[in-house]
């Protein structure tokens, strides 16, 4: 506006004149001075407006969460601006929907809690075409305008003004506000609300992140959980024994993560047809369940079980799963069964149960489905090492036994037979020679006979002995062993006019008696099967993690399709007339050999003499 | 027997201990070839062994025995507890005991010694090392040792 003057005459102008030109000079006066009045009001409220404005960005600046700061967004600015109704909706651009997610007032909560909606490609709808255009929409006369939709909970709507909320480039939502005047809003209100959109856009990406960064903190803290729920569950599995306890323990441990008020764990055993229920929880109905139960692997419940995990509340798994009944009867409203798999088979199931009704969600089933891998793993293992343990024990056992019967046996089978020797004997002192020469024969053969089954129950004795006894292995010099097994042997050596050669022998852990017995029968064995003279080698070798020791003689030796035979109990290659014994002694040998974890062989060939080789671990 | 030792007594009194009849007759036949001096008496389970050294139940007349023939496998109260009871008796646990048995293990031996047991015999298969084994005990205990 300009300030304009009208030129006088020099000339006197009639009086009459001169006050009409006054008058308008008045009359322009005051109408420019209502024009600065209107100008300084307009400048007053602008001012007015902006500090209103700045005043609820602050107040939104300091909300971080979204729900909270949208709730303020509305409140301060019906308040602040005297307005009918403020709602705010939210973009999601993934679906195109435009939700509402605050509103003014109780009826803004009505509608929110009604989730209303609007789709993004609505045609007539001002919030959506405010939002798909990105440009402030105002609508001075709802009456006039065809886009307008009109709301039964907001009936003095008269004006709208939708205003997008955009960061950037980006829509975020729409903030609408509507008043009970048409006309209401002018371009101070158009600039004011742009200005404080802009703010309501910053304060709501804020709360985005602010909750992407919580998301994350709770992720992250959810997989910590896992992390350490997964850690104690490899220790319960270090430390447990039972396939029992390490399921026990390890559905304990999940507790943290997927809570529960009941768990129990099923195992299966196909073998012996057998479900086998163990609670974790005690006192409540699913220990009402623990215990055997007959399996059908045909059924319907199994081939459902294997397929995945089920879950969800229990009145709606109930009709496919009726004994769930047992359950419903117990409290338990929802459920989650997961099946746990080794190699591919359904080895038992995992049960969680809730009394709330609160379905164990998809996230709870990969929870749970992390710990079941593992978990699965453990508890076949620990089931296989229950197996192996208990077959050692029978085996163990069953030895035992064998070799108490042996031992028993031919312990017993002394008595009897030193009678029939003693008697035969007394028979033939008594009363030999008055019988014939073939009677004095045949008392021979009786005697002789019983005699040799003498030594061969002394042997099986001697054998069975083995299993029975056995020190602790100490450290044994084989030197010394050596020297007394030739002391034993002194009187066979001398006889048959045996060279023995002897390298240095080490010291090693074994037991010493055995090991003596070991090179008794060796050397003794080798004199036996020798040639006239005979001549014996003993040697060693250190082999790496093996001692390997060999008796070497000039003997007879052996065909090598016997090799293998000659080490079991009772097998001879000679007549007794050739070569007397039992039998007994090579077999003594390599019982000796395989408790101290070594083997035993024999190299040969028939005139050229063998070899014995024997290995202990160093 | 020379019975220089004791020229008083002219009978020496044996006990065996032992249930199988076959070796109690061979004992007897062992004695007979040995001496002639010797009575030896035959109870066949440790009860018994143990009613004949304290004279009792029917055992009121027998006399106490110089020396025990003792087998470990016996009926009712085997040899291992008639050992350890006679000699935890003071008036009879001075008696010589050889325990003759068939079996050689080790822990019997170690056990029997443990309970003073004065030697341990497995009675040998061959008849003829039968005899000379009784010869020998007889000859050792009742000949050579000094007995209190």
């Amino acid at each position: 506006m300009t300030q304009t003057r009208e030129p006088t005459s020099p000339k006197q102008a009639s009086s009459a004149e001169q006050i009409a030109v006054l008058t308008r000079t008045v009359q322009r006066l005051e109408a420019e001075l209502a024009t600065y009045k209107e100008t300084g009001a307009q400048i007053s409220r602008f001012a007015n407006q902006l500090r209103t404005a700045a005043e609820v960005s602050k107040q939104l600046s300091s909300i971080l969460e979204l729900d909270p700061l949208l709730s303020e967004v509305v409140t301060l600015l019906k308040e602040r601006f005297e307005l009918y109704h403020v709602h705010v909706y939210l973009l999601d651009g993934d679906d195109g929907i435009l939700r509402m997610v605050a509103g003014s007032g109780s009826v803004g909560e009505r509608l929110r809690d009604r989730r209303h909606t609007i789709a993004l490609d609505t045609e007539h709808s001002l919030v959506a075409r405010a939002a798909r255009d990105g440009y402030t929409i105002l609508v001075d006369d709802v009456s006039l305008e065809p886009d307008f939709m009109p709301n039964p909970l907001l009936p003095n709507t008269r004006c709208e003004l939708a205003v997008p909320l955009i960061l950037g480039r980006q829509v975020l939502g729409v903030l609408d506000v509507q008043d009970d005047r048409s006309y209401r809003f002018d371009q101070l209100d158009l600039a004011t609300f742009s200005s404080i959109s802009g703010h309501i856009a910053t304060a709501i990406q804020n709360a985005y992140l602010f909750e992407e960064q919580k998301a994350a903190e709770r992720e992250l803290r959810r997989y910590a959980e896992r992390l350490q729920s997964l850690h104690q569950i490899d220790q319960a599995i270090l430390t447990a024994q039972s396939p029992e306890s390490i399921a026990g323990k390890a559905i304990e441990c999940l507790k943290t993560i997927v809570p529960y008020h009941r768990a129990s764990f099923t195992m299966f055993d196909y073998e012996n047809s057998r479900a086998h229920v163990v609670s974790v929880t005690s006192g409540d109905e699913t220990s009402l369940m623990e215990g055997d139960y007959p399996l059908d692997p045909n059924t319907e419940t199994l081939a459902l079980i294997n397929k995945g995990p089920i879950f969800g509340a229990l009145d709606k798994l109930q009709p496919i799963l009726p004994f769930f009944n047992t359950l419903m009867n117990g409290g338990t409203r929802s459920i989650l069964i997961y099946p746990l798999h080794t190699h591919e088979k359904l080895m038992g199931t995992l049960n969680l149960g809730r009394d709330t009704a609160d379905a164990f969600d998809e996230s709870e089933v990969t929870a749970v489905g992390e710990i079941a891998a593992p978990l699965a793993i453990a508890i076949e293992q620990a089931r296989l090492y229950e197996q192996v343990k208990q077959h050692a024990q029978v085996l163990e056992e069953q030895n035992l036994e064998l070799a108490q019967f042996a031992y028993v046996a031919s312990h017993d089978l002394q008595e009897p037979l030193r009678i029939v020797v003693s008697y035969v004997q007394l028979l033939q002192r008594r009363y030999g020679g008055q019988f014939d020469e073939d009677a004095d024969l045949f008392f021979h053969y009786i005697v002789d006979g019983a005699l040799r089954m003498r030594d061969l129950i002394n042997g099986l004795l001697d054998y069975s002995y083995l299993g029975r006894s056995g020190s602790p292995f100490a450290v044994t010099n084989c030197h010394d062993v050596l020297a007394e097994a030739l002391a034993n042997l002194q009187v066979t050596i001398e006889e048959t006019g045996a060279i023995i050669h002897a390298d240095p022998l080490p010291t090693l852990l074994g037991d010493a008696v055995q090991l003596r017995q070991l090179w008794q029968n060796l050397i003794s064995n080798a004199i036996k099967f020798s040639a006239a003279q005979p001549e014996v080698f003993i040697g060693c070798r250190n082999d790496g993690q093996d001692w390997l020791f060999w008796v070497q003689d000039n003997g007879i030796g052996l065909d090598l399709e016997y090799a293998e035979r000659i080490f079991a109990i009772f097998q001879r290659l000679h007549t007794l007339e050739e070569y007397p014994g039992t039998g007994i002694g090579l077999a003594i040998c390599k019982k000796i050999v395989e408790r101290h974890n070594g083997r035993i062989w024999v190299e040969s060939q028939p005139g050229e003499g063998a070899t014995f080789y024997f290995t202990l671990p160093t | 027997m020379t019975d220089s030792q004791s020229p008083t007594k002219t009978l020496t009194n044996i006990l065996l201990v032992e249930d199988n009849p076959a070796d109690i007759r061979l004992t007897q036949e062992a004695f007979k070839e040995a001496n002639q001096n010797t009575i030896l008496h035959v109870v066949r389970d440790g009860a018994e062994a143990l009613e004949f050294l304290r004279q009792t139940g029917r055992f009121t007349a027998v006399p106490r025995p110089d020396m025990i023939l003792l087998d470990l496998n016996l009926p009712k109260k085997d040899g291992r507890q008639v050992l350890a009871e006679i000699k935890k008796t003071p008036d009879i646990k001075r008696i010589p005991i050889v325990i003759l048995t068939n079996s050689k293990a080790a822990e019997d031996i170690r056990q029997t010694y443990e309970h003073h047991a004065n030697s341990y015999i497995t009675k040998p298969a061959n008849l003829d090392e039968f005899m000379t084994v009784i010869k020998q005990i007889e000859q050792f205990w009742l000949s050579i040792v000094q007995l209190p």
